[in-house]
């Protein structure tokens, strides 16, 4: 299938830069719908006029602040039950990225936030299509905010906000670009451990008691992170027992 | 489309390392392409870079080809001649992109292979399940927003 495996694995190798669009994701799916794109097409905008977030949840950027795109990418040799590493290398690309611009307070707020400090900098959207029980093609959106100073999100935070500089979005695209490359190679290579490995020293809140709150008893208690499962499922200790929990059966508590 | 921001599109690209940037708006199409160095490619697809990594490659499809998850979600023929969509994978079920937009598919509708009939959502992953038969929506089994098995009867279609 792959003539030139090099050429046909860079994510990035053509890009497609809107002025604006509804949402890149959206522009990548009609555009697959269409046979238009090539596997590791990116698709790039200054102005998402209608970004998304999980099913519904509305993603806020400003014209020209942040950078906001999606790759297209055809991970075939990914069995559709492990596709939880798509949401890995996203999240590993992302944080490496912040910690080569200088940010140190940098983690993944389980499953797919990226937090630089107390506040949320980054979000993933990953879409895949499934067909005869294996991913046929994997929308990975990505949306960082760089250099907005204010949100009217609560919580969210920028590069700027943290770093006190504004950056050059080409700049932070290229470096993006550049990890989520070698995280994507990784996982080719069935480096799956480690990138387990690296995902779970960024968790958020690894390690440290919090209270929790399983969604299906109402029970509050209190709990300590200390990985994720194959599928991406929290494990947490709580007297010394570990439980796994789904995102849907857990909350974090203040 | 102005001179400056053709210059701003140009200085994009060569700063950026990228082989190529399209933009597209309603009023134009425009397709920017840097001189790809013919010389680094020769070199990276020579044996004593190269071989190893593209010779493996096939090997990792082929992993990926045969996953648990292939054989199940064919179609199965039931007594009455009707077939199933089963769920690829364990997640939510859900029979629209949106919550107010509308079904992919209803009871009723003809369905093509290849098209879109629900999305499975795990982890916050968002699958489109595309159907691998045609035919017509005799039965949706699973009411949407809920958890669905590896393997679980999602649509009942009259393949006639």
């Amino acid at each position: 299938m792959h003539k030139d495996p090099i050429q046909s694995l860079f994510i990035g190798s053509k890009v497609i830069k809107l002025p604006s669009c509804h949402s890149t994701n959206r522009v990548v799916s009609d555009l697959l719908t269409e046979d238009k794109l090539t596997h590791g097409t990116v698709v790039i905008t200054d102005h998402q006029t209608a970004g998304k977030g999980q099913r519904g949840n509305k993603w806020e950027a400003e014209p020209g602040q942040n950078l906001t795109f999606s790759a297209a990418i055809r991970p075939v040799f990914l069995p559709v039950n492990q596709q939880f590493e798509l949401t890995v290398i996203s999240s590993l690309a992302i944080v490496r990225t912040l910690l080569d611009l200088n940010l140190v307070d940098v983690s993944i707020k389980w499953p797919n936030d990226i937090f630089a400090a107390d506040g949320k900098i980054a979000g993933i959207l990953i879409e895949n299509s499934v067909r005869s029980g294996q991913l046929e093609w994997a929308i990975i959106g990505i949306g960082l905010n760089v250099n907005q100073k204010q949100f009217a999100t609560e919580g969210a935070t920028s590069l700027f906000l943290q770093s006190g500089t504004s950056y050059m979005l080409e700049e932070v695209f290229e470096v993006l670009l550049g990890h989520l490359n070698a995280y994507y190679n990784w996982l080719r290579w069935g480096r799956i451990s480690e990138l387990r490995a690296l995902y779970t020293r960024y968790l958020r809140w690894l390690d440290q008691p919090r209270t929790f709150r399983d969604t299906r008893t109402d029970h509050k208690f209190t709990g300590v992170i200390t990985g994720v499962t194959d599928t991406g499922k929290l494990i947490v200790k709580q007297n010394d027992l570990e439980k796994i929990y789904d995102y849907k059966q857990i909350a974090f508590e203040q | 489309m102005k001179a400056k921001e053709i210059q701003e599109l140009i200085d994009f690209i060569s700063k950026s390392g990228l082989d190529e940037v399209n933009i597209e708006t309603e009023e134009f199409k425009i397709k920017v392409k840097k001189n790809t160095e013919v010389k680094q490619k020769k070199v990276e697809a020579s044996p004593s870079t190269a071989a190893a990594p593209a010779a493996s490659v096939p090997a990792a499809e082929e992993n990926g080809a045969t996953p648990a998850t292939a054989e199940p979600a064919a179609p199965e023929t039931k007594g009455n001649g009707y077939l199933e969509i089963k769920s690829p994978m364990i997640g939510t079920f859900y029979r629209s992109a949106n919550p107010d937009s509308e079904p992919f598919v209803s009871v009723g509708d003809k369905i093509s292979v290849g098209q879109t009939v629900c999305i499975v959502e795990a982890m916050k992953l968002f699958n489109e399940i595309e159907s691998e038969i045609a035919g017509t929506i005799i039965k949706v089994l699973v009411d949407n927003s809920s958890p669905v098995e590896y393997d679980q009867p999602l649509f009942l279609i009259d393949p006639a």
